[in-house]
């Protein structure tokens, strides 16, 4: 049985970016909703008494970041983001206030950062511009943050893939509306209704009695259900 | 005359009643060795034809992974000719994620991304690319997946998150194409990919759905 905190990859080959980072810049889809793990550099948040610039990640689990499936909630939750040293995978089973983030930079002679769990600010969604998101987690960079977060604020380790099967429906839904918002993108609409029509699609059940977005949570229907969300995307110019 | 039956579960050797007109306290003869000869030869020769079987399924299943990987080889020939982005709109088509194709070809999203548009492949990429497409082919000509992507995204035991697609990313050819081609139980295609996968994957935590329908996780109730 797992007990420890983890690293990601096999033993001996970190490959940090791949494991860790869906989307780097200068290549960060702006069609991708905003989700848990995401950092944004210079971002106007909350400090004690004063509003301050910092590079953030957001902290906030995938279930809370909305109110209504589309709105950003009027306060999200994120951690400081600070250069920080290269860590050796054995170092990821300890340093239990940090999520390590080698390699964020790809373009800084020191490109490591880390997100540093004793310095949390509030932030308004306006604040996060997706012109300033530099990084979006992959699933397996969530896991491991979540499983960070939780073991700092209770002492309690989850094993990660435990934390897929809680929030893997999340990200999938996620993915889907990056993609309808590419598809729809190509047909000249804008994200924020694309947005909107994706998450109206998501939460209709077709029919079948289920909403598509609960379909998400069992991996036998994910792909049908992205099959369905391409073909419906890409003939919305024609049904209208 | 006695009669002998050699496959009885409770005694190996039996023989029938008729004494004719021996009395009842004749003592009877211990069985002809003669006999348990025959069974010995006998257990003897099936025992052999069992290992010669065995040998010879060994054999087979090598010549079956190698006619697979030919088979492949010639089906990546083929789809290397063909034009990336074709590739790439099958693989939408059939309903993988992008992030997923990314993973199984062993580069970034935005690689993909780029693909998609026109940008032109490495040749190791492109035949990245062409060996995944073959290799589908090859599944669903044969063993006919009627949705491969989501084939590719199960759990190959309900107790452990490793997937096809796990053995494909991490280069497990061989391994991946018993398992798709239904020549290894989940059970020992998991063995072979990570032999302590049942202590690895063992953990009191499940999920619950919750009272506003989420999904959450707790410790199991003893």
């Amino acid at each position: 049985m797992a007990d420890g905190l983890e690293y990601p990859g096999a033993e001996g080959s970190p490959d940090w970016a791949n494991q860790l980072y869906l989307y780097q810049a200068p290549d960060v889809s702006r069609c991708r909703p905003i989700f848990t793990g995401d950092i944004f550099f210079d971002v106007e948040v909350q400090g004690v008494g004063a509003i301050e610039q910092k590079n953030v990640l957001v902290i906030q689990h995938p279930c809370a970041l909305r109110s209504n499936g589309v709105d950003l909630t009027d306060t999200l939750m994120v951690v400081e983001v600070i250069p920080y040293e290269l860590l050796e995978q054995r170092q990821w089973l300890g340093r239990y206030r940090i999520m390590p983030l080698p390699e964020l930079v790809g373009s800084d002679p020191e490109p490591h950062r880390a997100a540093l769990f004793t310095s949390g600010y509030l932030v308004i969604p306006d604040s996060l511009d997706l012109g300033k998101r530099v990084a979006c987690l992959t699933q397996l960079g969530i896991n491991l943050l979540m499983q960070r977060w939780v073991f700092h604020n209770s002492r309690v380790v989850v094993p990660s893939w435990k934390y897929d099967e809680a929030i893997s429906a999340q990200y999938e839904e996620a993915d889907c509306i990056e993609e309808w918002c590419d598809i729809r993108g190509s047909q000249g609409i804008s994200p924020e209704p694309a947005t909107v029509e994706a998450a109206k699609w998501l939460d209709d059940d077709g029919g079948g009695g289920i909403a598509r977005c609960r379909l998400l949570e069992n991996p036998q229907y994910r792909s049908s259900i992205r099959k369905a969300m391409r073909k419906y995307a890409k003939e919305l110019n024609k049904r209208r | 005359m006695p009669s002998i039956s050699i496959f009885s579960d409770d005694s190996p050797i039996e023989i029938d009643d008729d004494r004719g007109t021996a009395a009842d306290s004749v003592t009877h003869a211990v069985l002809p060795s003669v006999t348990k000869t025959a069974a010995a030869l006998l257990t003897e020769d099936v025992g052999k034809i069992r290992l010669d079987a065995k040998t010879l399924g060994l054999k087979v299943g090598q010549a079956h992974q190698i006619v697979c990987q030919h088979e492949w080889s010639v089906l990546t020939q083929q789809r290397g000719t063909q034009n990336p982005v074709d590739l790439l709109n099958q693989l939408d088509d059939m309903g993988f994620a992008w992030r997923d194709i990314a993973r199984l070809i062993g580069v970034s999203v935005p690689a993909i991304q780029k693909w998609r548009k026109g940008e032109r492949l490495s040749g190791d990429n492109r035949h990245k690319l062409a060996s995944l497409v073959a290799a589908i082919d090859l599944l669903v000509d044969h063993y006919y997946l009627e949705d491969v992507a989501s084939w590719f995204e199960m759990r190959m035991i309900e107790s452990a998150p490793v997937t096809p697609m796990d053995l494909w990313a991490s280069g497990e050819r061989a391994l991946f194409f018993d398992y798709g081609t239904r020549h290894v139980t989940p059970e020992e295609a998991l063995t072979k990919y990570d032999p302590d996968w049942r202590e690895r994957y063992r953990t009191p935590f499940v999920t619950f759905r919750d009272e506003e329908g989420n999904l959450g996780l707790r410790m199991q109730e003893q």
